[in-house]
């Protein structure tokens, strides 16, 4: 018994020291012939999916660049930290990599609240930081340091207006969103340029992105006979409120944002999701040979269709690396040349042509996609 | 209790007593210190203890203040409280609320924090007059879920993505510009607090109000029909533990210069009852053990997995897993007297 | 109508709710213990249905059976390996154990599992009723109907179990006085295996019932418990039939909160309820008293 006790108190003292000791020297290792970079994502947790396909899509990229050659002879390395959806896990990470001077960039994270939490790290650190969503308005112009490859929420409501506008013509719809800033960010965009086409909001409301149970908003949206029901969802909730709204004989087409075009938001909707609209910035059936390219390489990697995410992850790592070689030509690539460099980005990726504004924001149109026979495609 | 009482060990209430007493917490700080200010004096290019390992640091200090003021709850009158959170980050909230709506300044808002986490803690502490044991952990954690759907809903609090661009303190200068890496005037405050709540629960261990927390611990009835007003001091433990919790918790979103819901939520409320558990209930050093502990293994870990070539975050798997051992092994934990719990 | 309509949709989830907080309450009962854990083990049962389905194309009931079979041994594992031999210890180490056991076995899924949310294959052929009275028009779907309708049989053949069986007599009997069962000779340890297993069984349908209606992640498990727990309470701990009308009442009343309030309140419910009634009233609706011995 004395002894047992002992023996844990020994093994807990020593997980304590080779700890401390870890987290002491983790600024060394400066590797020689490598560009490293560094991701900031949830790898578990709830918001885990959107964190693994930006990081699938990312390490795709790197293992061409790297097998063409890298960088002028030098290879790309990603680090990852994994925040689990948690800011204060996030901030950790973002000071961890701040701290190595070898690390170039930063990407990630996914979620806006963990970006937020990230920032003010990185931009003291000035090291270039870049993601693929985090679409808040609050994030627009935060730090010279700061890329965003992503249309921030107070643009994509517009964008929807003007789907509803173009393609249905209706005159009165209903927006459910789930309550956070993306959905809010969503609301106030949608509502002024839903006015300014004539179109009635009957009537917007919020839900927990965490909910799975929508049958007491709809029925209280079919109760309000509209011509549309606009989501601001992403693919689990979206998916759900789309099979439940059929569920429950509701007809009325169904718009939504860019976080609907998912593979899994078919999985979840099943036949449901037939005939929904929703905006992209990438389709996999899209036939241009370079998408399909990607397509292909992604499923043979990774067993599964290519999202969103995965699909920025994979334009964002060749930003990063045309960036990179802009500041190699000019000389060693360091954060400030790299930052210089990224702010001239001008790259024609699977997704569009990624530019970045004076705020770091990336400003571009997006694609109309529906679903048919449970692929997705253009609408036309 | 049916407990096989394990041999008496002499080392063990030696070494707590050692850790308890004023030079272990002469030499506890003396290492903070050193490890906080050494990169100021030395003249080098590099960190020798980096912002990040500062980072953690910071993060262990603040929880161990949220670990010792739970220990009110949880060690001193021996109720399980899973809601301890929602006092740390209702302290997050006031504070920072006061100081970007109202524009206070930051000290005044700090108190400020304290004080109403620790006016929540009497309703909130209310139920345990009512109900006890394995009820009160369900009441407090419904409680501390509440907390956190009311963050998560209200217009003020900025919903799920929180408040951003909050202030940091400031003594003159601003605390974030002190020192090479601007969380060294962090780190002091954060030990200075701790230090303080350290010494004031050692004075209250042997004073009336700490011999009436071991009477209600030990036997409520028995405790009640020797006159120990019940009501008082159960709902006296509740708001020591809230003010002080409150406290760390304004600290650490304007450490952080970000609040969100997550400061509320009920995960930290475990991480901060098993830190207790860990350490030792009742155990000041314990308190500090189980903080330090539970913030640097997972970031060790981390190393690990990237050494391994993991593609997955084990800490949480083993985390359960070590909870489930300590029960097993050593259920009063590492620095815990030897009867904590009561069936 | 609207208030009738939002009434129906919560039956389903209100008999989910039921179903998982009497696997909470008969463990409470009889063991004394809040089983932390058993929101993973709903999230097994989910996850053996989902691939049990998707992957060998099973029958609904014949994956529903064995999930649930799957559901009840992982519960009974469960008791064996992490609270058996806490048995004598203090009750505040049974309930740190199980708040590990429950990390562990959730992230443990996230391992295996990968942790992104996954619809069940389409099993049934669900149909919209739509009834018309006067002007207003009353939906009914097929599937929420038949989802009630089971959680309705297992209850009944719960009850039948409870009231009708050797067994099932033993274990109402030891929910109510425990230390008088175990002097009339009823063999302990077999009644709480028995007690998780059934426990787990209830689990591993309500996590099956879950994925057919919604979707499932290894995360599920944590709010869905949970919940449960709150429901057990509010129909008083060690009731089951409190059990199976708080959770109905339950899913009514989230649906009415969502549907009249917001959203954004709905999971809140759940524990408001739950602090009111144990500040209230302790026992909860239909709940014994619980003796606090001197």
């Amino acid at each position: 018994m004395e002894k047992n006790k002992r023996l844990l108190a020994l093994i807990l003292t020593l997980v304590f020291v080779v700890a401390i000791a870890g987290c002491g020297g983790g600024s060394g290792s400066s590797g020689d012939k490598k560009l490293t970079i560094a991701m900031v994502n949830p790898l578990s947790g709830d918001a885990a999916t959107y964190g693994v396909s930006h990081k699938n899509g990312m390490e795709l990229a790197r293992e061409e660049i790297n097998k063409a050659g890298g960088i002028k002879g030098q290879q790309i390395e990603i680090l990852f930290h994994d925040d689990s959806g948690d800011p204060k896990q996030a901030a950790a990470g973002a000071q961890k990599f701040a701290d190595q001077k070898n690390i170039l960039a930063i990407a990630g994270s996914c979620l806006s609240s963990s970006t937020l939490a990230m920032v003010p790290i990185t931009d003291k650190a000035k090291l270039p930081h870049t993601v693929v969503s985090s679409s808040t308005p609050k994030l627009s112009g935060i730090s010279p340091y700061f890329f965003r490859m992503a249309v921030q929420d107070d643009k994509v409501g517009g964008l929807m207006a003007d789907l509803v506008k173009e393609k249905i013509n209706a005159k009165k719809v209903v927006f459910l969103y789930p309550n956070n800033d993306y959905g809010k960010g969503l609301l106030t965009s949608l509502e002024s340029r839903l006015k300014e086409h004539g179109i009635a909001l009957a009537s917007s409301q919020a839900y927990l992105a965490t909910d799975k149970d929508f049958s007491a908003l709809l029925t209280a949206v079919k109760a309000q006979n509209v011509d549309a029901l606009v989501v601001g969802s992403t693919y689990t909730d979206g998916g759900l409120i789309t099979k439940q709204a059929r569920e429950m004989g509701l007809t009325i087409p169904i718009v939504g944002p860019t976080g609907l075009f998912s593979p899994k938001y078919v999985e979840i909707a099943g036949k449901a999701a037939e005939g929904a609209i929703f905006l992209g910035a990438f389709i996999a059936t899209n036939p241009d040979p370079a998408v399909q390219s990607f397509v292909k390489k992604y499923k043979e990697k990774f067993g599964m269709e290519p999202d969103t995410f995965a699909a920025l992850g994979y334009d964002q790592m060749y930003v990063l690396a045309k960036a990179m070689e802009e500041a190699a030509a000019k000389g060693a690539v360091s954060r400030e040349s790299l930052k210089e460099a990224m702010a001239k980005s001008n790259y024609k990726g699977i997704t569009g042509t990624v530019t970045f504004d004076a705020k770091g924001d990336w400003v571009r149109p997006y694609l109309y996609i529906t679903v048919k026979d449970g692929k997705f495609e253009l609408y036309k | 209790m049916a407990v096989v009482a394990p041999p008496i060990v002499k080392w063990r209430p030696n070494l707590s007593k050692l850790l308890g007493g004023p030079k272990a917490a002469l030499c506890f700080s003396a290492v903070i210190l050193f490890m906080t200010w050494v990169d100021s004096l030395a003249l080098t290019e590099d960190y020798i203890f980096t912002p990040y390992f500062k980072h953690i640091l910071f993060v262990s200090l603040i929880y161990s203040v949220a670990t010792l003021s739970l220990n009110f709850v949880s060690g001193y009158i021996g109720q399980t409280s899973l809601g301890h959170a929602a006092f740390f980050g209702l302290g997050g909230y006031t504070s920072a609320l006061l100081t970007q709506v109202w524009h206070l300044p930051f000290w005044p808002s700090f108190l400020a924090a304290g004080l109403v986490a620790a006016a929540v803690g009497v309703p909130l502490g209310a139920p345990a007059l009512r109900v006890r044991g394995p009820f009160l952990v369900v009441v407090t954690y419904g409680c501390g879920e509440v907390f956190k759907f009311i963050a998560l809903n209200l217009e003020i609090t900025g919903g799920p993505a929180g408040l951003p661009g909050l202030i940091s303190p400031s003594l003159g200068v601003s605390f974030a510009h002190i020192g090479p890496t601007g969380k060294e005037a962090f780190i002091v405050a954060a030990l200075a607090l701790a230090l303080f709540l350290a010494f004031l629960m050692a004075r209250i261990e042997d004073s009336r109000v700490g011999h009436a927390f071991a009477a209600i611990r030990e036997d409520e009835i028995a405790a009640a029909t020797m006159g120990v007003n019940l009501a008082y001091y159960k709902l006296l433990a509740f708001v020591l533990g809230a003010f002080f919790a409150g406290l760390a918790g304004s600290l650490f979103v304007h450490y952080l210069s970000f609040v969100s819901p997550d400061t509320l939520s009920s995960n930290e409320s475990i991480m901060m009852l098993t830190m207790v558990v860990v350490g030792g209930a009742r155990s000041i050093p314990g308190s500090f053990l189980g903080a330090f502990l539970l913030t640097f293994i997972p970031e060790g870990l981390r190393y690990f997995k990237d050494f391994l070539g993991l593609s997955y975050d084990p800490w949480l798997v083993l985390f359960g897993l070590l909870l489930i051992i300590m029960m097993r092994v050593r259920p009063q934990g590492i620095l815990g007297a030897e009867t904590v719990f009561r069936r | 109508m609207i208030l009738l309509q939002q009434m129906i949709n919560g039956l389903a989830l209100g008999g989910i709710y039921a179903l998982i907080a009497i696997g909470w309450t008969v463990v409470f009962g009889i063991v004394g213990l809040i089983n932390w854990t058993h929101g993973e083990v709903f999230m097994v049962g989910a996850f053996v249905g989902f691939f049990l389905i998707a992957s060998f194309k099973m029958n609904l009931f014949v994956a529903l059976g064995i999930a649930m079979l799957v559901s009840g041994l992982t519960a009974v594992m469960i008791d064996r390996l992490a609270y058996k031999p806490l048995r004598t210890s203090p009750r505040m180490a049974a309930f740190i154990t199980a708040l590990g056991a429950s990390t562990f076995l959730r992230y443990l899924g996230a391992l295996v599992w990968e942790p992104h949310s996954r619809a069940y294959p389409p099993t049934l052929d669900f149909s919209v009723l739509t009834l018309t009275i006067g002007s207003q028009q009353l939906t009914i779907n097929s599937l929420q109907l038949f989802i009630f309708a089971v959680t309705l049989v297992i209850m009944a053949f719960l009850q039948w179990f409870i009231t009708q069986t050797m067994m099932g007599k033993a274990m109402l009997a030891a929910s109510q006085d425990f230390e008088t069962v175990t002097l009339m000779g009823v063999e302990v340890e077999r009644l709480v295996i028995l007690t998780f297993f059934v426990s787990g069984l209830l689990g591993g349908a309500a996590g099956v019932l879950v994925g057919v209606l919604y979707a499932i992640d290894p995360m599920m498990g944590a709010m869905a418990g949970l919940k449960g727990w709150a429901v057990a309470v509010i129909g008083g701990v060690g009731s089951i039939s409190g059990a199976m009308i708080a959770g109905l009442l339950l899913g009514v009343v989230e649906n009415l909160t969502s549907g009249f309030i917001s959203s954004g309140y709905r999971d809140a419910i759940a524990f408001v309820v739950m602090v009111l009634v144990l500040v209230v009233k302790p026992t909860g609706l239909m709940g014994f008293k619980f003796e606090e011995k001197v």
